[in-house]
């Protein structure tokens, strides 16, 4: 009796062992404090992957309004929103959105009326096989590098959508993102992740935010005195960065020494008629302290001037603008909005992750807001931790990521500048003072002057600009790689080939592909199918 | 082009209908477009699929006929070998209005003809026993529209759609690849909860998606069909 006494408590003892390892510090419970496109993306990408076994709740503010101008996106979003289990057709329908296939780079490169290039958004023909760059360089035929190595500038000029009707939802035969309205997205993925994933969704203002001993986010309070508790915190309260910024006091690190854009003034122009076209690219025109950016909806065109207040006055960037949007100008409600170029120091510090303008900001050049969303959301989704012990660890790792990812994206729009010969004003001269040049982007610019960037120049698997990015912007800019005799007569067969290819393609498609505004009329008329 | 008339006995009294598949253009197909109300006897002659409209995406009911573009294997020497010829041809050159009911000829057809063929009135005015048949073959196509889209979009809801592809090397050692066919899953309707599938076999979606399930087994015989022509 006695000894089956003692083995009874020994038994007991040791599963309250257990249970404390297994039950208490793991991550039941994820807040995201914020909704707008960073809050509600966080809340379905993660939600879609644990909703079952993680509560999941958003906390937002009824009186914070939501920026809502981050209206691009990258072929990520594809993905995102099919992972989420998300209809394309409802999609399309509802957030009045368009396809992407690039950028069109207007008036960057010498200011004349002639002057554009393509960033598509498909690799080079072959570009696994072989690097074409080398090959252009000595056999250009008068054909810009992007046209000879990818058909998807030609569909572009030519106004043509990235697939037919026939094809299944998020099937295509060019790649493509989305252009979208990000107010109507954002009421879009909430009605998704509330009735579909499982998120709770809470109403009401912070009022403050409590910590424990440790520094960790406890809960945050609000304004009827009401306690959110939560193990995991991701704060989308943009701007404000109210938990990472505000409460664990992590440092901002201002990146507007390098890229000079400090303000945005932005309109939405609706289509004069049914007929206008619907461009199935973002247009970005250069300016004389910045440029405009012009993304086509559904239904109305989103424009806007980000310029650089040190550059130029707000008045001066404003009549650039009204010149730019015609007659129509005077009638359009005008949308300041402050840019603040930059990042957190940290993006994941103690219990709690910046996601979206909370962890930073950069220049919508590239459209990298919305996919940055994604992969910090994604990157929690895989590697959220099991329990809270190895949560530093995943922080760290999480931090390093993206930290790179955002130096390389800051490398990346300042290439731009970098490339152009524009001389007529301050903004584009100043863009080239060498103390305004990351030291990494003079480095890699010094390197490809003898060879051109291919697979082994960038550490990471998951890039956020691939080598193919970079030598569609600087071939696109006229920027020359010496070739050496050892690359010269390398696989031209090969290459040959590859372009000629390129070209069928481009005759292929042009035949085949419906123009984007009869698609997307079919798609909000008939569906596309999931199959 | 079409030029398209109101039949009428007053109009039409002397005109013959020439049933000659070489001189019809629309019979040289290799895909038809069916009714679900002409399902049953289809599939006893054809391997019947979905395919999408091209136009909208949306999805049809077809009988495969052939391989390539403008083949139809059941069409010889101007017969066509099968039990039931699609109604869309059957019909030919009449149309029905869905809305009213009226029906057309199309007097431009290669089929109407003044001294051969099938009379449509006969002498004292009534229709001819040939154009009764063609008027319920209309009627069929006039109901089976509204079905057809029901019989499409259930079977679409229920997620039992799956695409296919015909990968097919003949006697000659040439082959084919047909995309954008689709057919219905077997497993997938196999394992509809018990609920779905009552509802499917009393609105009659079940027998049709067997129909057309099995109806696959004509391929093999549309594949020797091409084999002996290829062997001519």
């Amino acid at each position: 009796m006695m000894v089956l006494f003692i083995l009874d408590i020994t038994i007991i003892f040791s599963l309250t062992i257990m249970e404390s390892i297994l039950s208490k510090p793991s991550i039941k419970s994820i807040l995201i404090v914020g909704g707008g496109s960073a809050g509600w993306l966080s809340a379905g990408i993660l939600a879609a992957r644990h909703g079952s076994t993680v509560n999941i709740t958003l906390v937002e503010s009824p009186d914070v309004k939501p920026i809502g101008v981050g209206e691009g996106t990258w072929p990520t979003m594809k993905e995102t929103l099919q992972e989420m289990g998300i209809s394309e057709t409802d999609f399309f329908r509802e957030c009045n959105a368009s396809f992407k296939q690039g950028a069109k780079f207007s008036k960057w490169v010498t200011g004349q009326d002639d002057d554009y290039y393509y960033h598509p958004l498909m690799l080079p023909q072959d570009f696994v096989k072989t690097n074409l760059a080398p090959f252009w360089s000595q056999n250009t035929n008068g054909q810009s590098f992007s046209n000879s190595v990818c058909f998807q500038e030609a569909l572009c000029e030519h106004g043509l959508a990235p697939k037919t009707i026939t094809m299944p939802e998020y099937n295509s035969a060019a790649n493509y993102a989305y252009h979208l309205d990000a107010g109507k997205f954002t009421t879009f993925l909430t009605k998704h992740c509330t009735t579909k994933l499982n998120v709770k969704h809470i109403l009401t203002t912070i009022k403050k935010v409590k910590q424990r001993k440790n520094g960790d986010i406890e809960c945050v309070v609000a304004k009827d005195g009401n306690e959110i508790h939560a193990d995991l915190f991701i704060d989308c309260t943009g701007s404000s960065s109210l938990l990472l910024g505000k409460t664990l006091g992590v440092e901002f690190i201002d990146k507007s020494d390098v890229l000079f854009i400090d303000q945005a003034i932005a309109v939405q122009l609706p289509y004069e008629s049914d007929k206008d076209p619907i461009l199935p690219y973002t247009l970005s025109t250069a300016q004389d302290a910045g440029w405009i950016w012009d993304i086509a909806l559904s239904n109305r065109r989103g424009i806007g001037h980000v310029y650089s207040s040190r550059h130029m006055s707000e008045q001066k960037a404003e009549s650039i603008l009204a010149d730019y949007v015609g007659p129509a100008y005077k009638n359009l409600t005008v949308k300041k909005i402050p840019i603040r170029c930059g990042h957190r120091k940290e993006f994941w510090k103690n219990n709690c992750v910046g996601i979206g303008m909370a962890a930073g900001f950069l220049e919508p050049l590239e459209a990298s807001a919305l996919m940055l969303i994604e992969i910090s959301a994604k990157f929690i989704r895989d590697q959220l931790p099991e329990h809270k012990s190895v949560m530093s660890i995943v922080a760290k790792r999480f931090n390093e990521r993206h930290t790179y990812h955002w130096n390389r994206i800051v490398d990346f729009l300042k290439l731009h500048y970098v490339l152009s010969k524009r001389d007529d004003t301050a903004f584009w001269r100043d863009n080239r003072d060498p103390a305004t040049i990351p030291e990494s982007l003079t480095e890699l610019l010094t390197l490809w002057k003898y060879h051109s960037p291919y697979r082994q120049d960038f550490h990471h698997k998951e890039e956020v600009f691939p080598a193919a990015s970079y030598q569609y912007i600087l071939y696109g800019m006229g920027f020359k790689t010496h070739i050496s005799e050892r690359d010269k007569s390398k696989n031209d067969a090969l290459c040959k080939q590859a372009i000629a290819d390129n070209h069928t393609m481009i005759q292929k498609g042009i035949t085949l592909l419906p123009n984007n505004r009869e698609l997307l009329q079919k798609i909000k008329q008939y569906g596309m199918k999931a199959i | 082009m079409k030029n398209i008339e109101e039949l009428s006995k007053k109009a039409h009294q002397h005109i013959r209908i020439n049933r000659d598949f070489n001189k019809l253009p629309a019979a040289h197909t290799h895909v038809l477009p069916l009714l679900v109300t002409e399902l049953l006897s289809s599939g006893a002659n054809y391997p019947v699929f979905l395919t999408k409209n091209d136009q909208t995406g949306e999805f049809l009911c077809i009988a495969l006929l052939g391989f390539t573009e403008n083949e139809n294997l059941y069409l010889d020497q101007g017969e066509w070998q099968a039990s039931h010829i699609p109604l869309t041809i059957d019909r030919q050159p009449f149309h029905i209005n869905q809305e009213n009911k009226q029906v057309y000829i199309d007097i431009d057809s290669p089929w109407v003809d003044k001294k051969q063929g099938e009379l449509i009135f006969l002498e004292n005015g009534e229709l001819s026993p040939y154009m009764e048949a063609v008027m319920d073959n209309l009627s069929k196509i006039h109901s089976g529209a509204k079905e057809t889209h029901a019989f499409i979009n259930t079977l679409s809801e229920y997620d039992l759609i799956e695409s296919i592809e015909l990968s097919i090397t003949f006697d000659d050692k040439s082959s084919e690849k047909l995309n954008g066919l689709y057919t219905i899953n077997r497993q997938k309707l196999a394992t509809l909860p018990s609920d779905k599938l009552i509802k499917l076999h009393q609105s009659g979606i079940l027998e049709g998606a067997y129909i057309m399930l099995n109806s696959v087994e004509h391929v093999k015989s549309l594949v020797s069909r091409k084999n002996k022509r290829l062997c001519k």
